[in-house]
């Protein structure tokens, strides 16, 4: 009988920490292997975690609620297999002190003659210090930067036995948020806690997934140069269309007839003509991305965003991508969606039109470098042929990341969408027979 | 010793143009060439005399986790071991004094602003030598920008041994720079 910890798993290349929403053992109950022993919300995604052997559940160190690090002990559980189990991560070390490094030691052979303080030329080495130790240039900073006395004591110190350099002050001065300096100075911490802020208004604590479209948002912001263009497209025949086959198009297929498929479709097999849309940065390389995988950003029921993505669009007939759009919704609505279903995406549309909204200027789902977003459609008077119409109009903004597209480029691929898009038929939506 | 200057090269082009300035200078200046680096040092000399004023430092090799305060043979051993470190990732500073008096106050004051650590190293013994000079001004001058204690690396205060084995022991190299920075920048 042994006893092994288990893991938070790793759930996708970019992810740090899982929520541990349940727990389907509690202490003390038997577990068979590949049983579900929790449920870890992540990055968008529910992931049901298995025991890696037959056992007991032993304790539980993260409750339902808590979040973890990937790698860090969640539960231990006895086990009378007998398997070997990988250590859990140490926490990664702040200081570089365990690198190796190539130097020699040339006086090594004289040490035990004379003993290494009279032979290692320094001399005695540096003093040893506790943690409160402060440099001067450390207090210098914190004087000029207003940084508390408490404030100094809750920064982690990545010096020895774990002193506050100066590197942490100043990374901590560049993370400290812009007027946290009142909250701070009011109550002597560095992050307010519910307490400190809670005579402002109604704390709501964010989410595991709010957080992460938070970063995510703010992190593309900061990433590209993000530009919008919106062009007009004339869907009057498509509305004829739509209204004239829906009944018959649902009968056949299963599922409604959605602009936003449409949208899909056609983007799709654009995308083939501009790979620079149809692309990721990494670092300082572009890749033009072999397959076309469109994300579709989908509001939740509980104000959150999930972008399953429609592998392969660019292969699909327009019933398929259909189909597999309304298939997606679904299990993003139930919050069934898996790993394979939100990854892989290479552009993305987010239609806002729902609500109304004609013209958006939607952001970047990175490493992507351009997304489609919808309007409503609207029907409005325009001018043909010298003549007023009414006609039914969508404006599509494109947003694009002007370090990779550049505005003629955004333009001519908007003006193809257009075109392509006016000029659909029943034969390339597969309604021809209906 | 007063109204004595004292000069101390390490690079070719820097002999040429300090002992330039030194020969006009109007005081007696002493002009020190290292042995060791009479066939180590290889650099080819511009034909332009470029007047070197006496009392300036040069950086050889900028960073700014830390700098290393020397003269003499010692540069060349702390360039070697800041290159290896850059390999680290440790991004360290080296001045060359130049020259010893005066020695450049500026120049280390502003090389301590820069890096708020610093590795004083030299040949001599430790006891009363340069570098007590140069950690003192440190000490007086720019305190407030320490972000470690001073830290000195020079030969042991023993008699220059003769064999091979204990005069690599005895003398400061590349190896026993890059194991102090290390300690210094880890600090």
């Amino acid at each position: 009988m042994k006893t092994i910890p288990i893991l938070m798993p790793q759930m996708g290349q970019s992810v740090a920490e899982g929520t541990i929403i349940k727990w389907r053992k509690q202490v003390g109950e038997e577990v068979a292997a590949d049983e579900v022993l929790m449920e870890v919300e992540s990055d968008k995604i529910t992931v049901e975690v298995e025991s890696p052997v037959a056992g007991r559940l032993n304790s539980i160190l993260k409750e339902e609620g808590a979040r973890a690090k990937v790698g860090e002990v969640v539960a231990m559980l006895e086990t009378e297999a007998d398997i070997h189990v990988d250590e859990p991560a140490e926490p990664p070390k702040e200081t570089r002190s365990n690198r190796p490094h190539a130097g020699g030691d040339g006086g090594q052979v004289m040490v035990s003659v004379m003993g290494e303080d009279d032979w290692n030329g320094g001399g005695p080495r540096l003093p040893e210090l506790t943690r409160d130790w402060l440099s001067p240039f450390v207090l210098r900073l914190a004087m000029l930067n207003n940084i508390s006395l408490k404030e100094l004591q809750e920064i982690r110190g990545s010096g020895q036995r774990g002193r506050v350099t100066k590197n942490d002050i100043l990374e901590y001065l560049a993370r400290r948020p812009l007027g946290a300096t009142s909250i701070a100075q009011a109550t002597g911490k560095a992050t307010p806690t519910p307490r400190d802020v809670e005579r402002l208004g109604q704390v709501v604590p964010m989410t595991s997934i709010r957080r992460t479209i938070a970063d995510h948002m703010v992190q593309s912001i900061h990433t590209s140069a993000h530009v919008t263009m919106v062009h007009m497209v004339d869907m009057t025949h498509i509305v004829e269309l739509r209204n004239r086959i829906k009944a018959s198009f649902e009968r056949r297929y299963g599922v409604k007839m959605s602009y936003t498929a449409v949208m899909i479709y056609v983007t799709a097999r654009v995308l083939k003509d501009f790979p620079t849309a149809n692309a990721s940065v990494f670092g300082d390389n572009l890749v033009l991305r072999n397959e076309v995988n469109i994300g579709c950003a989908v509001a939740l029921p509980d104000e959150s965003l999930v972008v399953p993505v429609v592998k392969n669009a660019d292969k699909h007939s327009f019933p398929e991508i259909a189909q597999e759009l309304e298939r997606l919704i679904k299990l993003a609505r139930e919050k069934q969606l898996k790993r394979g279903d939100v990854e892989g995406g290479t552009f993305s549309i987010s239609n806002f039109g729902a609500f109304g909204s004609i013209i958006g200027t939607p952001i970047i789902y990175q490493p992507q470098v351009a997304i489609l977003g919808m309007g409503a459609i609207v029907r409005m008077p325009s001018v043909v042929n010298d003549h007023v119409v009414m006609g039914d109009r969508l404006y599509l903004s494109f947003s694009f990341d002007h370090r990779v597209i550049d505005g003629a480029q955004g333009g001519r691929f908007l003006n193809a969408i257009q075109t392509r898009t006016e000029a659909l038929t029943e034969k390339d939506l597969g309604c021809e027979k209906l | 010793m007063p109204g004595v200057k004292v000069v101390y090269p390490a690079f070719p082009s820097d002999a040429r143009n300090l002992i330039y300035t030194s020969v006009l200078d109007p005081n007696p200046v002493i002009f020190l060439e290292n042995k060791y680096l009479y066939r180590h040092v290889k650099e080819l000399v511009p034909n332009e005399i470029d007047a070197v004023r006496l009392g300036s430092a040069r950086i050889v090799r900028p960073g700014q986790e830390a700098v290393v305060l020397t003269y003499g043979a010692m540069v060349h051993e702390a360039v070697h071991a800041a290159t290896r470190l850059a390999g680290q990732g440790y991004d360290v500073m080296v001045v060359d004094m130049r020259t010893l008096k005066p020695y450049d106050e500026d120049a280390i004051i502003a090389a301590v602003a820069a890096t708020n650590r610093v590795l004083v190293v030299h040949e001599g013994w430790r006891t009363c030598g340069f570098g007590a000079e140069l950690s003192a001004v440190v000490a007086e001058r720019a305190f407030h920008l320490l972000d470690a204690p001073v830290m000195r690396l020079t030969a042991p205060d023993v008699p220059v041994p003769y064999a091979p084995e204990l005069e690599a022991a005895f003398r400061p190299n590349a190896d026993k720079i890059e194991k102090a920075l290390v300690e210094l920048i880890e600090y």
